[in-house]
């Protein structure tokens, strides 16, 4: 039989693959001779699920029970013979019955596995020649023979081989795996499924233990690792599920959610699903902060090298636990680990590096959220992987899956039918009314009025909290509890009642309901958006003025010393190199000083942003004790000094010309003195001047001073010979000593980090600076008394003032080498704080502005959360209550018409949601202690809203969802964590911390605690390599740093505005967005392939359709004809002759026609059947339906007939669908590929805009 | 409950967990849901058949429109009574965890009124009919709306749709695998 041959044949095709052995004993029966059958072109058409499970039909079974009964026995026989011994085989053999039906299920089982294998290989199918003649064939084989059946020939092969070999056992026992694993996609009764998954066990068990007994015997390491194998995948199967069920355990409110989502549907629960997810997410983080911040620096920091951080002033302990304190997160709470201000600086005695580490978690916990978010993203995007555009299928969707399952309550059914049925009107009528595009002036004026408005309110909202925040800051003694909150209470105000007038300008819109929804949603996303970013501004201008306060009261921090040293006895390498060095970051602190400066008289601070703080040879802060000195000589500083430099730069307008004479070189570092006023090149400048000013004498010149300024590091450098110089050098010797300058400082580039190192070990803390200052005196005796100012409060390593005298007795025209030893002591933090004013100390209190940040956010969320409570008991439940019970006695029906109860507005709910936790990210870097808080918001607000959805809201008549996937919630939270994230990364990169308080004051920038912890940790060896580097890299920047000041200095604006845009605030979050962008995107692709297969299974399962389809026509029609024909032979004997004459004439007629046109066989039946006329037109309807068939069993002669001659007919009509449906699946392979190329691309775009920003980033700092 | 426990051994649990999408904890869960319907039966054997009737209790079912089809496609023995285990496939076909193949195939069936492994006309009137139960479509709405739904959904145009073309239709529906959900 052909049939029976392609069965045989057909496992070695689809199996050899896997079980090579299987092909030796199908060769024993059937030799593989045909080409194409054996060229794998998937040659069965997966019989899928449906024709599984609906449509096993009765021989088909006959067959397969057969062929399995035959397995088994077999099996068992080979059990048998292997293990007679010790088998304790019970129900395999008592129960037949079983059998079958078990390895018929595995069978189907293990084809519909093989099926899915095969498409995950994704294999083409091959369009050979031979193609059309392979698919006839297995055209009129498909039916009859499941590839189900061709496992099950496969088992049997399996038992008879398996005797013995270990490997097949494992296979069989993967088989059995499988089967167990696959059942459970089965739609099959459960009770069937229990047996089947009973008898797999079964055996897996009875083989497991022979195969472990087997090779427990042996003794080679391959089986020892199987067996290991086999214990630990057992016991991990175990705990997975353990765990598994551990978590259900865990889920907590799932009653309550499911309550809601009896009586709201899926729509309002899926709120409450993501508020609990939200409570996850903010556990964790909080979890993380207080394991690893929190309670390590509670336990180990050391309170007496916190300063002022953990100590309350006695006045602010007497109101400290008041409650309006409380509320203000003052008193106790700002003294505790709830803020940054508490935080210390050092590291613990135990060795835990508290700075680094608080800097680190948060890190960590902004990296987990992004993870999370788009891990969850990436995974509902899986879920739904064939979403459309929402308008394709309406009305299928609207009808298969407009039922919400899980409404368990019967108002909310009886609303979910009516907004059914008004979906299906509206649908219609929209259907109806597509074509019109009616254009009505009065709606679209009335649509530009509401926009309008719309943007004037956002503007209002911006304007107000800007006020809010500048007020706030103008007055420091506000006792008014209004003043100290309106921040919060406008802001809060605002995220409530605009969205009400939204709304209701958006009901003038006159919208699609649909489109009115997610134009409000944008309108309120953009609202708060604004809302913060315009409070996050006005925080940071809050916070620029807070600094400003903070220097002045900074002085403190530094004592700077000068001191003589002798010079005669040539100062060591060491002094000149960390001279050098000096003298380069001076030019370096120049720079960047200018770049932020635009006036003179500002004392800010230049931005170093890169120079390691370790590395602070840093002469700027000497300004400082400059004044101080002046302060000391009775000179107002600030007049003198500037005043001089105004004389410095008349001075040198005036010899403008004889500057240009001067090589370029020359002219940059008159630049350089032209503009800058704080740096030590003043220090030196000013000292020069200072000893002329007073001599009034005019002999020296601003030149003379420059080349004074650059002969004393020549001297310095060659300072065993001291060398007479003459005040009015020509430009030629200034210009070589500057070269000469120059060039020493590019030939140091080796040997100085080297050298200097040891000077930094030796005084640790200190900054060591050695300036050499060659006096040119022309008057006598010049007495400089330095002496410190008596309030400054030194710190217990140098306690002493630093008082001297520098008495220099001087020939005249003559050079001294005066050598000065400046030494800065910058540990700012051990402060005593007794000895500081109260007036100051309290001062500096308010001036942690980290900590008034982490405040004005705490503040916010309390406020939002006692404004929800406010708006729900008001809104919704005295609404609800006044609507209840005033009903009765009210003029008109207060249920229907105007109050109504109040509808959960899911969308609004959730924005305000995302709008939550965006102000927690950005509050929770400098309060670590906002995510406890917020986990306790979010478990009131759980509560809250439960209980008044299920109290006072009914369910909303109409449901238009604002987006059908939850992706919708999560691209917002991940918008919205973005965009917060900025902002702190800003703060960390730009912003300079406040030097009393918090874990990374002294530090220039927060992030350089992970610089510098990096640079410490590293070996020696490597430090100077990379410092070699730096210095190269130092000097490049300032050579374009000064070139470009030359050009271009107009235009420092927007290159700080680039430069931020380059900082690592910016670029790393950038970068980890978009990496996990392109994770999503990976994901994405695959999710499409999935569900490319998906679709090609869907091909399969039409084709089979039709053909399953088909064969029921022909049956029925069988059947039909079968009782025509009987009612014909119950005429036969009266018309027997007459009958055969004309079968006999219909023969002839096709022998001679041979013409295969369906009306002349039509025409031949009608002939046929002429005397029972009321056959006919079944019949012949019934023929023309079966042109498509080709496998008519051939029961009587008059379908064979037909059968006949359709033979090569058929032939074509066979090739055609399975062409169409090749390109169908072309088609949607393109699609999908197309997809993925899409996708591909953008992750190329992604890839290529970081490394362009890299470019940018690296660009701008060369 | 300790009660709920008892009924079952560790075995039955295991293979219970094998196959359906549920955890120990929700098999029993589900068990206690069971026995609310019918305590005094479901005490004595915790296998017992629970008529349609009961079953419809559930207030999931009760609410909803195809209760007594969902009761018969998950009956063992077709004429909509339930054992435990009927219920508890039906459940866990009704999860979150379930995959929406196999949620599709049953809905499938539970919409399939006349059993014929085809949506046709008449399926889907009854559908339609059974979603809009109160209220109703009239007929020209009706007919509108079939029409609209053949011309959607039905690819091969022989006015039904078979399982493969309603599977494509529920597949490109991200809305199916939430609202084809019951939670225990």
């Amino acid at each position: 039989m052909p049939w029976m041959e392609t069965r045989y044949r057909v496992p070695d095709i689809e199996w050899n693959g896997h079980y090579s052995q299987l092909i030796d004993f199908n060769k024993g029966v059937v030799p593989p001779g045909n080409d194409q059958l054996v060229e794998p072109s998937s040659p069965q058409p997966s019989v899928d699920r449906l024709s599984v499970t609906f449509a096993v039909s009765k021989d088909e079974d006959n067959q397969r029970e057969g062929c399995s009964n035959q397995a088994r026995k077999e099996d068992d026989n080979a059990v048998d013979v292997k293990n007679s011994s010790n088998m304790h085989r019970i129900s395999i053999a008592e129960e037949e019955g079983d059998e079958d039906e078990y390895s018929a299920s595995a069978c189907e089982i293990m084809q519909r596995r093989s099926s899915s294998r095969r498409q995950s290989r994704r294999r083409r199918r091959p369009s050979s020649p031979f193609e059309a003649e392979a698919t006839l064939r297995r055209r009129s084989s498909v039916y009859t023979i499941s590839s189900g059946e061709s496992t099950c020939t496969h088992r049997t092969a399996i038992s008879i081989e398996e005797i013995g070999s270990q490997e097949q056992i494992f296979e069989k026992l993967e088989l059995h795996k499988e089967v167990l694993s696959g059942v459970k996609q089965q739609p099959w009764p459960l009770c069937r499924k229990i047996k089947l998954v009973r008898q797999a066990k079964s055996y897996i068990r009875r083989h497991e233990g022979v195969l472990q007994e087997r090779l427990a015997q042996t003794r080679s390491t391959k089986d020892a690792i199987a067996r290991i194998s086999l214990y630990i995948t057992k016991k991990w199967q175990y705990c997975r599920r353990e765990l598994v069920n551990l978590q259900t355990w865990l889920v907590p409110w799932e009653l309550r959610i499911k309550e809601i989502e009896s009586h709201f549907g899926s729509a309002v629960a899926s709120y409450f699903t993501f508020l609990r997810w939200l409570f996850w997410i903010n556990l964790v983080i909080a979890a993380i902060l207080t394991a690893f911040v929190a309670i390590p620096e509670m336990l180990t920091a050391d309170p007496a090298a916190a300063g002022e951080r953990k100590i309350m002033l006695k006045e602010e302990k007497i109101k400290s636990k008041h409650l309006l304190t409380l509320w203000e997160f003052e008193g106790v709470l700002k003294y505790s680990p709830f803020f940054y201000g508490w935080y210390t600086n050092q590291d613990s005695r135990s060795g835990y590096r508290l700075p680094l580490v608080y800097f680190v978690t948060n890190l960590v916990v902004y990296i987990y959220s992004f993870v999370t978010i788009l891990r969850k993203m990436a995974e509902n995007s899986r879920l739904s992987k064939l979403t459309e555009k929402e308008d394709e299928c309406v009305f299928s969707w609207k009808l298969f899956t407009g039922w919400d399952f899980m409404i368990g309550n019967t108002e909310t059914a009886y609303n979910r039918t009516a907004s059914i049925v008004l979906g299906f009107k509206e649908a219609l009528l929209e259907e109806a009314e597509k074509e019109k595009d009616e254009r009505n002036w009065k709606v679209i004026s009335m649509r530009i009025f509401v926009n309008i408005c719309v943007i004037s309110l956002l503007g209002l909202s911006a304007y107000a909290v800007v006020k809010m925040v500048a007020r706030s800051s103008e007055e420091f003694e506000q006792n008014n509890w209004w003043r100290q909150n309106e921040i919060t209470v406008v802001m809060s105000l605002i995220t409530y009642v605009f969205p009400i007038f939204f709304e209701i300008l958006g009901l003038l819109e006159s919208y699609h309901p649909r489109k009115q929804l997610r134009l409000q949603l944008a309108r309120i996303m953009v609202l708060n958006l604004l809302n913060l970013y315009s409070l996050i501004f006005a925080l940071f201008e809050k916070i620029d003025s807070m600094t400003q306060d903070l220097r002045e009261l900074q002085p403190t921090i530094t004592n700077c010393t000068y001191k003589l040293i002798k010079c005669d006895d040539s100062p060591k390498q060491s002094q000149q190199l960390a001279t050098l060095a000096s003298l380069s970051l001076v030019l370096a602190s120049n720079v960047t000083g200018m770049q932020n400066k635009t006036e003179i008289l500002e004392t800010t601070l230049p931005q170093l942003s890169f120079m390691p703080p370790n590395f602070y040879l840093n002469p700027i802060l000497d300004d400082k004790s400059l004044e101080e000195i002046y302060n000391v000589e009775d000179y107002s500083p600030l007049d003198y000094t500037y005043d001089n430099y105004d004389d410095i730069t008349k001075n040198e307008l005036n010899r403008s010309s004889f500057i240009e004479n001067i090589t370029k070189e020359m002219n940059f570092t008159t630049q350089m003195l032209q503009q800058n006023d704080t740096s030590d090149a003043t220090t030196f400048t000013t000292f020069e001047n200072f000893t002329d000013t007073i001599d009034l004498s005019e002999g020296i010149d601003i030149a003379s001073t420059t080349s004074n300024f650059f002969n004393e590091s020549t001297v310095s450098n060659e300072t065993t010979q001291e060398r007479d110089h003459n005040t009015s050098t020509n430009t030629d010797t200034v210009s070589s000593t500057i070269t000469e300058h120059l060039n020493e400082t590019s030939s140091i580039k080796a040997e100085d980090f080297t050298m200097s190192l040891p000077v930094e070990e030796s005084n640790t803390s200190d900054e060591y600076l050695t300036t050499a200052f060659n006096t040119n005196t022309k008057s006598s005796v010049i007495t400089t008394e330095l002496t410190k100012e008596p309030n400054i409060e030194t710190t217990d390593k140098i306690s002493t003032i630093d008082h001297y005298q520098g008495v220099i007795p001087l020939a005249e025209k003559d050079y001294i080498v005066k050598c000065f030893e400046q030494i800065c002591n910058t540990t700012q933090d051990t402060i005593s704080s007794s000895k500081l004013e109260l007036k100051t100390r309290k001062k500096l209190r308010r001036l942690c502005w980290e900590t008034m940040f982490g405040q004005e956010l705490a503040k916010l969320t309390v406020m939002d959360l006692v404004l929800s409570i406010v708006t729900t008991l008001s809104i919704d439940f005295i609404r609800a209550v006044f609507v209840r019970y005033m009903n009765s006695c009210w003029c008109w029906d207060l249920e229907k018409q105007f109050p109504q109860y109040g509808d959960f507005k899911i969308a609004e709910n959730i924005l305000h949601l995302v709008n939550n936790q965006g102000m927690i990210w950005m509050g929770m870097f400098f309060s670590p202690g906002l995510t406890t808080l917020n986990l306790l918001k979010l478990g009131i607000l759980m509560y809250l809203r439960s209980w008044a959805v299920l109290t006072c809201n009914v369910p909303h008549e109409v449901i238009f969802r604002a987006s059908r996937s939850n992706n919708f919630y999560f691209a917002l939270l991940l918008t919205m964590l973005f965009l917060c994230v900025l902002p702190v990364g800003y703060a960390i990169v730009w912003l300079e911390p406040s030097w009393h308080c918090g874990p990374f004051s002294g530090y220039k920038k927060i992030y350089y605690v992970a610089t510098k912890q990096l640079t410490d940790s590293l070996p020696d060896p490597i430090k100077r390599y990379i410092f070699i580097f730096y210095l190269i890299f130092v000097k490049l920047i300032i050579l374009q740093a000064l070139k470009g000041m030359i050009k271009e200095t107009d235009k420092r604006k927007p290159s700080l505005c680039l430069d931020y845009i380059a900082s690592p605030g910016i670029v790393i979050p950038l970068i980890v967005l978009m990496t996990l962008i392109i994770y999503y995107m990976v994901s994405l692709t695959g999710s499409l392939r999935e569900a490319n297969n998906d679709l090609k299974i869907q091909l399969r399962h039409e084709r089979t359709e039709e053909r399953r389809k088909l064969f029921k026509i022909v049956k029925k029609r069988e059947e039909l004809s079968d009782l025509s024909f009987l009612k014909w032979k119950r005429m036969l004997p009266i018309l027997s002759k007459k009958s055969t004459k004309t079968r006999a004439k219909d023969d002839v007629e096709i022998a001679r026609t041979d013409v295969n046109e369906r009306k002349c066989s039509a025409s031949e039946v009608i002939e046929l059947t002429d005397m029972e006329q009321d056959v006919i037109p079944q019949d012949q309807a019934q023929v023309s339906e079966n042109n498509y068939d080709e496998k008519a069993p051939i029961n009587s002669r008059l379908t064979r007939i037909s059968y006949d001659s359709w033979e090569s007919q058929s032939s074509d009509c066979a090739v055609i669908p399975e062409i169409r449906i090749n390109e169908a699946e072309g088609k949607s392979e393109c699609h999908s590929r197309s997809a993925f190329r899409k996708s591909h691309n953008f992750c190329l775009a992604l890839f290529f805009y970081i490394t362009v920003s890299c470019n940018i980033d690296s660009f701008d700092k060369v | 409950m300790g009660v709920g426990k008892s009924q079952f051994s560790e075995e039955e649990l295991q293979a219970y967990q094998d196959l359906t999408y549920f955890t120990k904890k929700e098999v029993l869960h589900a068990h206690q849901k069971f026995k609310a319907l019918a305590p005094e039966k479901v005490g004595h054997n915790r296998n017992a058949k629970l008529p349609m009737s009961k079953i419809l209790q559930y207030p999931e079912l009760r609410a909803n429109p195809f209760g007594d089809r969902i009761c018969k496609v998950f009956s063992s023995s077709q004429d909509g009574d339930c054992t435990f285990e009927d219920f508890l496939d039906m459940m866990s076909v009704f999860s979150d965890a379930a995959p929406k193949a196999v949620k599709a195939e049953h809905a499938f069936r539970i919409f399939d009124f006349d059993g014929d492994d085809m949506l046709g006309i008449g399926d889907l009137r009854q559908v339609v009919d059974r979603l809009t139960a109160p209220q109703r479509l009239n007929e020209t709405d009706m007919q509108q709306v079939l029409q609209y739904i053949l011309d959607e959904a039905d690819l091969d145009d022989d006015g039904a749709l078979s399982f493969a073309e309603f599977e494509h239709i529920i597949e490109k529906s991200s809305d199916f695998s939430k609202s084809f959900c019951i939670r225990l």
